[in-house]
């Protein structure tokens, strides 16, 4: 599960259901959780499984589609760099309204360097663990925040920050968003566009 | 001495930069706290570059997230978008896709905050205000650390006399 990945699973989902008719989204839906256990949105943080089934329901229509969805999402800026521009509105909004929230912020600024658990995050704060709670519940849901493979010796899941920063333009009737994805947790973390 | 958000971008404050400064040259601006360990609480830097234009940068954090805020509202940054010209409050208003009320509220707090001016009148038998947008073209890069922000004043749009009393609707 890449940062990228992470970042436009909610996004991706929304936009290619939108194209897929509602038999073959659920007959993909259906393969995923018959084989993987797994939901269409965990299925997109996680690609490779994502793409094996959507081949093997949709067949050679799957790849171009998925093609035609990352297209309508995002665009690939600059890969040495890890700067992605993002299209979708709702996502720039989502990026927006974190970074001008400041417990959100404060969040994704703890868990930016390395990963860290629930707990690591709530005593780096001086907010009370609920409100912490609630707003790591936000940044997980809206991709702003990833899991990793990595546990406590108590089994609790690490988390990271999945944009490193971003740039807003804003001219004429034009807003364009691009993000520098974070890449600590893996060495491409763009693999999902490039 | 400028002391909040709207006073740093006042017109009269720009026009004077723009009056004031060779293309290529800069000046800084910044204001303190009231309070007996007065401390600068804000700081900007106005410069012309080579083509003439007047762009504003910002330095303090707390004020530029600020200015974050505003773009990062749907709706003010809707209604932002939506001025390529002089345009009638109830143009913008219904064209923003918003409830009216809040259109409203945020077209005034866009007003109050210095970002939309009125520029003048209709030609039309019966006058109704125009407004326009005072940033033709904003930048800013954000961290969970550091927001840097660059923005261009329309200068065509920038009155010719000094207001001195800001304009509410």
């Amino acid at each position: 599960m890449t940062a990228m990945e992470t970042l436009l699973a909610t996004s991706f989902e929304r936009t290619f259901s939108d194209f897929v008719g509602y038999d073959e989204i659920t007959k993909i839906k259906s393969s995923l959780f018959e084989q993987y256990h797994i939901t269409l949105l965990s299925s997109i943080k996680d690609f490779a499984k994502f793409e094996l089934i959507t081949t093997q329901v949709l067949g050679l229509v799957g790849t171009p589609l998925i093609k035609k969805t990352l297209d309508q999402i995002c665009k690939l800026e600059s890969k040495s760099e890890h700067i992605v521009e993002i299209k979708d509105e709702s996502l720039k909004d989502v990026i927006l309204s974190s970074f001008d929230d400041d417990i959100k912020k404060q969040i994704l600024n703890i868990a930016f360097d390395y990963p860290l658990t629930l707990w690591e995050i709530v005593s780096r704060t001086n907010i009370e663990p609920r409100v912490v709670s609630e707003n790591m519940a936000y940044l997980i849901l809206h991709g702003l925040l990833a899991t990793i493979d990595l546990e406590d010796s108590e089994h609790n899941k690490k988390y990271y920050t999945t944009i490193d920063n971003f740039s807003v333009k804003m001219q004429d009737d034009a807003f364009c968003m691009y993000v520098t994805i974070n890449e600590i947790a893996n060495a491409d973390p763009l693999k999902i566009i490039s | 001495m400028p002391n909040s958000f709207s006073q740093l971008l006042c017109m009269d404050t720009i026009r004077d930069a723009n009056n004031h400064l060779e293309p290529g040259q800069r000046t800084m601006l910044a204001c303190e706290n009231k309070t007996p360990e007065s401390t600068v609480k804000a700081a900007l830097t106005i410069l012309k570059d080579h083509d003439y234009a007047i762009w504003i940068e910002l330095h303090e954090h707390n004020l530029a997230e600020k200015i974050i805020g505003i773009y990062s509202d749907p709706i003010k940054r809707h209604i932002l978008l939506l001025i390529d010209h002089p345009i009638s409050k109830d143009e913008i208003l219904n064209d923003c896709g918003a409830s009216q009320s809040s259109a409203y509220r945020k077209f005034n707090e866009l007003v109050q905050d210095g970002f939309i001016l009125p520029v003048g009148y209709t030609k039309s038998e019966k006058r109704v205000r125009l407004y326009d947008k005072l940033i033709s073209k904003a930048e800013f890069s954000v961290s969970a650390k550091v927001s840097q922000i660059r923005l261009k004043v329309n200068l065509s749009r920038l009155p010719k006399l000094p207001m001195r009393e800001p304009i509410y609707p």
